[in-house]
């Protein structure tokens, strides 16, 4: 089984060159494509892997809708989860609208490399249909905690928050 | 067997064993799903802190589609407290020396603390964005942001 190269994309250390790329990538023998139906050049090749490349220096690590239970309190629910690898982070409600994320410290991608996570960004936006809005707190490379308030400036109950989060270089 | 009369590249795409194949089917799912995304990416995130009493803002984290790391990021100008000003080159190469212009048509920003606050981004030309952080007051509010940039 081949073990690909590079790391998985989360740990952003990959270039065109880990899928394949060469500033100098030519066809064997200098003979292009002969039948585009069946057939991908080296042209071709080099501006896929080039995209997937650049592509991969901005993707998100992971979104989370979530919603915080407040009158209630309760852990807070997770509407939706997608991310690069792996399940759902752990949650836990601090308080009023305030919300800690909990990462594993690293996850695997499909052929079973892992890769650590280190998140350096964070962006929160509130649901609804008044005036909202989310604080987001990079607590460590793992841990993300989010604060819903009004426009009053005071802690929101049971606010719905989308969370993304993208990670950097170890 | 991927390879074809022209081994190895260009590629040929067919074979039945799943360990050496590459098929017609599958690099067209890889392709239009790579177009998908790319329809969508994101052209720059990043986080920056500003301190407009000092005059300073810096980054902490910037990446781009042109590049991950500091050395890739848009100058950054202080236009006042918790006000910034990012600019963008008018075009950027990709590993192979093909230039593309940049055109932002979108962006949005959060902020970093433990108190309300909000951000508001503006593309105010085509490179370029206007990032402001407010307090809960609506006051202009140092401190640091996430923002994206599409």
């Amino acid at each position: 089984m081949a073990t690909p190269t590079g790391a998985p994309v989360w740990v952003h250390t990959n270039d065109h060159a880990t899928y394949g790329g060469d500033v100098n990538k030519r066809n064997y023998q200098g003979q292009d494509a002969v039948n585009p139906r069946t057939d991908v050049s080296a042209q071709q090749f080099a501006r896929l892997v080039a995209d997937v490349a650049a592509m991969g220096n901005t993707a998100a690590w992971a979104r989370v809708t979530f919603a915080c239970n407040d009158a209630v309190p309760a852990v807070p629910t997770i509407d939706d989860y997608s991310a690069m690898s792996g399940t759902a982070p752990t949650p836990t409600r601090n308080g009023t609208g305030d919300v800690t994320f909990t990462w594993a410290a690293s996850y695997t991608d499909a052929y079973g490399v892992s890769g650590a996570v280190n998140i350096v960004h964070a962006e929160a936006t509130a649901h609804g249909t008044s005036s909202a809005d989310g604080v987001v707190e990079i607590v460590s490379p793992t841990v993300v905690r989010v604060r819903a308030f009004d426009a009053a400036g005071v802690a929101l109950a049971d606010a719905t928050l989308t969370l993304t989060v993208a990670t950097g270089p170890v | 067997m991927a390879f074809g009369g022209f081994c190895p590249l260009p590629l040929r795409l067919g074979g039945n064993d799943p360990r050496d194949a590459f098929t017609a089917e599958q690099f067209s799912r890889l392709t239009a799903d790579v177009l998908a995304m790319a329809r969508v990416a994101t052209f720059a995130r990043g986080t920056c802190t500003v301190d407009g009493g000092l005059g300073t803002a810096s980054f902490g984290f910037y990446a781009g589609l042109h590049g991950i790391g500091l050395v890739h990021a848009p100058a950054i100008a202080v236009l006042g407290v918790g006000a910034i000003r990012l600019t963008w080159n008018d075009a950027y190469t990709d590993a192979y020396q093909r230039a593309a212009a940049t055109k932002i048509i979108h962006a949005k920003g959060s902020p970093h603390g433990a108190v309300a606050a909000r951000v508001t981004a503006t593309v105010s030309i085509w490179r370029q964005v206007d990032l402001l952080m407010f307090d809960a007051a609506g006051a202009p509010l140092d401190g640091t942001i996430s923002f994206s940039v599409f």
